[in-house]
């Protein structure tokens, strides 16, 4: 797709875990080509990486052998961006980090995606996502006010949205060196993405706001809050101004405009139901959706917020599953496309980009340099989903959960 | 004539604004348009109460402000390379745009959206605030306690993610057309954006029917637990990795170390023993001692700061994450900055956001359009 916005743009990311994957998935999903570089010497991605890898072709380097350093250089040369998430300490183990990358492509843009920035004095602290989302002061405004602090949903919060972050970074510094001919050193961290993340909070309590746990309230509204409806699990959120508490009491039916009016009201309607009802007023409010809810949603789908993803790895052979887009707003740019097994590309990128011949390609490979390794089977069954449910972890587990191929019939993106 | 490339903001509200301030953090010319009374923002008050303003402040570095009719509204945005706004219904009424600004205003390169649900689908109709948009998302259903309803994340968590993705949509749109020399339109939506969050979960919901929830036992002693002062976050990333022959030389609790609790299925079997002699022993030290002596270890432990531990953070001191700025009533605030640091790349924003709506429209009618008033 040469008329992608990112096309002729070539990313070499040296990757692990959730946030830079992310970032660079971003940059695929706009027509970048990412080289995904990872050890051959681990063990073989499972469904969680799907996710993460689509879209990317795949180079395997073991950094601790002899001549692997010099392979990524090689490959480096010929690459806009160099990026990576390692410790300063370790990327300079290998040499390949900035002043070495810069030494072979001047104008490189070479991103260090970090736990807590490369400088200071927890620069060389590993820090994982959600050691991030507690250290930045997210966990103590999530909960109950007479409750241990919370957490933002998933474990990859502040990986995510470090990710998001060093994407616009890249974009960014993309665009600066098309206009002056420079390249830039990014150092991103999760901790600072997600203290940017707070940035209104910030401010708020320089200026008399007490930042606290107070559940789901907002003392700027009449009602503000989360409300059970019938099912398992099943809630409403339902935000009302201080001049709609007599649209909202006229429109349900309540005796009174308060919060447990609404609960008592609500208790035993569907969820989605209230919500249309409410909006179709002006009332803002909405399902909490939960990720069954999300992949049938017409609405998603329709925007093209979702693409197709064809499987043929780990015994999925012509399977179609939907996966989660760019969120860029303009839909899919480009076709959305499997993860290929590591080092799938190793050959063809030594050899195309690193200057190899096929006799050194080949040495490469016999001294353990590169490698491949063949994708693991994926299971399509939940794993114990009955202990899971007790345990918490699980809301439910569908036997039907192809509700998706119905809303996306609808949007034209399956016959 | 300054030669950077310009941005017309023309939105209330953080979304948007936020898009506008990335801009100016990475050099551009970013200029924002007011209704004569102000972007309500400047009048919100915090979750809380208090605060008011603060969102606006944040949101607002590195521009400067206008306030314009119509027609003059135009002709800046056609004096622009990108306009950024909320051209959703609810969005155009609080801005005091046309129905058909989205069609209408013809900067050169980009025009943003970035609304809750999008303008295009059965739900760019809806209302929303951003408990709408994190409910929406599907991310608010998985925060929270498994055994309480779902929770709310800190404000404005999906006006800031949608806000960075519409930064990155319009510079690629910018992109775009310097290559086709046409006006590309972008529809961003906050909902989207925050949903991305959520990919893995869709995942294991489209492959295998399974409905993640909300986390399970995050009180119990697997992830948090109480020190002497405030909350250590001790056991980071996945489970399964922590190191109990390390813990349990921290902790002094040789226990901690027997083959029972090395797995992270041994830990939930024995769950109750476990955060027994687990928990407890965090109360003889502080959260930052007990962060200290972690790293000594090679055990990747957080503290759970506080807002106001942020200020006195070393780390943020050292790396200057954040930076002075101004609120409308002239005192000094410290706000994030750029959120990444860039050697070799263009100056971060330092100008104040705008203290009155309006203060900058003569000088920018002069730079834009040539009018001498």
């Amino acid at each position: 797709m040469t008329d992608a916005p990112l096309a002729g743009i070539r990313v070499l990311a040296m990757e692990q875990a959730v946030a830079l994957p992310v970032g660079t998935r971003h940059l695929a999903d706009m027509g970048a080509e990412i080289i995904r570089v990872q050890s051959h010497a681990r063990r073989a991605p499972g469904l969680a990486e799907i996710d993460l890898t689509r879209n990317k072709r795949q180079l395997a380097l073991d950094l601790t052998v002899p001549g692997a350093s010099e392979a990524f250089l090689a490959v480096a040369a010929k690459c806009d961006v160099v990026a990576h998430n390692y410790t300063p300490r370790v990327v300079r183990q290998f040499g390949i980090d900035y002043e070495a990358v810069r030494a072979v492509k001047p104008d490189i843009i070479y991103v260090s995606l970090t736990g807590f920035g490369t400088t200071g004095p927890w620069g060389e602290r590993p820090l994982f996502g959600p050691g991030a989302e507690a250290v930045s002061g997210h966990n103590v405004l999530i909960g109950d006010a007479d409750g241990w602090p919370g957490r933002p949903g998933t474990i990859v919060f502040a990986d995510t949205t470090c990710g998001l972050n060093a994407a616009f970074a890249v974009i960014a510094a993309i665009d600066e060196r098309d206009r002056t001919g420079k390249g830039q050193h990014i150092d991103v961290s999760l901790y600072e993405t997600s203290v940017a993340q707070l940035g209104p909070v910030i401010v708020e309590a320089q200026l008399g706001a007490i930042p606290a746990r107070v559940g789901n309230d907002d003392i700027n509204f009449a009602i503000h809050g989360v409300f059970t409806c019938r099912g398992l699990d099943r809630h409403l959120a339902v935000t009302v101004h201080h001049d709609q508490t007599g649209l909202l009491t006229k429109v349900m039916g309540l005796a009174g405009a308060t919060a447990f009016d609404l609960a008592e009201a609500v208790r035993e309607r569907e969820a989605s139901d209230v919500a249309d009802v409410l909006q179709s007023h002006g009332i803002a409010a909405t399902l909490v959706a939960d990720a069954g809810d999300a992949s049938m949603d017409e609405h998603l789908w329709s925007r093209h917020y979702f693409g197709l993803v064809e499987r043929h790895l780990g015994g999925m052979e012509g399977q179609v599953y939907p996966h989660i887009g760019p969120a860029w707003g303009s839909g899919a740019i480009v076709p959305m496309e499997e993860s290929r097994p590591v080092g799938a590309d190793s050959d063809a990128i030594l050899r195309d980009l690193g200057g190899y011949s096929p006799d050194e390609v080949d040495d490469l490979f016999a001294r353990g340099v590169t490698g491949v390794v063949q994708p693991a089977t994926v299971s399509s069954a939940p794993g114990a989903g009955q202990t899971r449910i007790e345990r918490g972890e699980l809301s439910r587990v569908d036997p039907e959960h192809d509700g998706w191929r119905t809303a996306a019939r609808g949007a034209g993106m399956l016959p | 004539m300054t030669g950077r490339p310009r941005a017309l903001d023309v939105a209330t509200g953080v979304a948007a604004a936020y898009a506008s301030r990335l801009l100016a953090e990475v050099g551009w010319d970013v200029v924002k348009a007011e209704p004569p009374d102000g972007d309500p923002l400047r009048r919100e008050a915090s979750r809380w109460g208090g605060g008011v303003g603060g969102a606006f402040v944040f949101a607002n570095v590195g521009k400067r402000g206008v306030t314009v009719d119509t027609l003059t509204l135009e002709r800046l945005a056609a004096a622009a390379d990108v306009v950024i706004g909320d051209f959703s219904p609810s969005g155009l009424q609080s801005m005091g745009l046309p129905h058909d600004a989205f069609e209408v205003l013809s900067p050169r390169q980009a025009l943003t959206s970035v609304s809750a649900f999008g303008i295009t689908g059965p739900k760019s109709g809806w209302v929303a605030t951003d408990l709408v948009v994190q409910a929406a998302s599907g991310l608010m259903f998985l925060t929270g306690e498994y055994d309480q309803p779902p929770m709310q994340l800190p404000p404005y968590q999906g006006a800031i993610t949608g806000g960075v993705a519409a930064a990155s949509a319009t510079l690629l749109a910018v992109r775009s057309s310097r290559r086709d020399g046409k006006l590309h339109r972008t529809d961003m939506s906050t909902v989207e954006a925050l949903a991305v969050h959520t990919a893995a979960q869709v995942s294991e919901y489209v492959y295998r029917g399974a409905v993640a929830r909300r986390e399970a036992r995050v009180k119990g002693g697997l992830r948090m637990v109480p020190a002497n002062d405030r909350f250590v976050y001790c056991a980071p990333g996945a489970v399964a990795t922590m190191r109990m022959d390390g813990i349990a030389t921290l902790l002094d609790e040789p226990r901690l170390a027997e083959a029972r609790f090395q797995t992270a299925e041994g830990r939930m079997e024995h769950f109750d023993e476990f955060v027994g002699l687990f928990a407890p022993p965090f109360k003889r030290k502080s959260a930052r001692q007990w962060f200290e002596e972690a790293e000594a270890l090679h055990l990747t432990f957080a503290l759970v700061q506080t807002i106001e531990d942020l200020f006195h953070c070393p780390q943020i001191e050292a790396r200057q994450l954040l930076r002075t700025t101004e609120a409308p009533d002239g005192r000094q605030v410290r706000t994030p900055g750029r959120p990444y640091r860039s050697i070799g790349g263009p100056e971060p924003a330092t100008r104040p956001a705008p203290a009155r709506p309006g203060m900058h429209t003569d000088e920018v009618l002069a730079e834009w359009l040539g009018e001498a008033r």
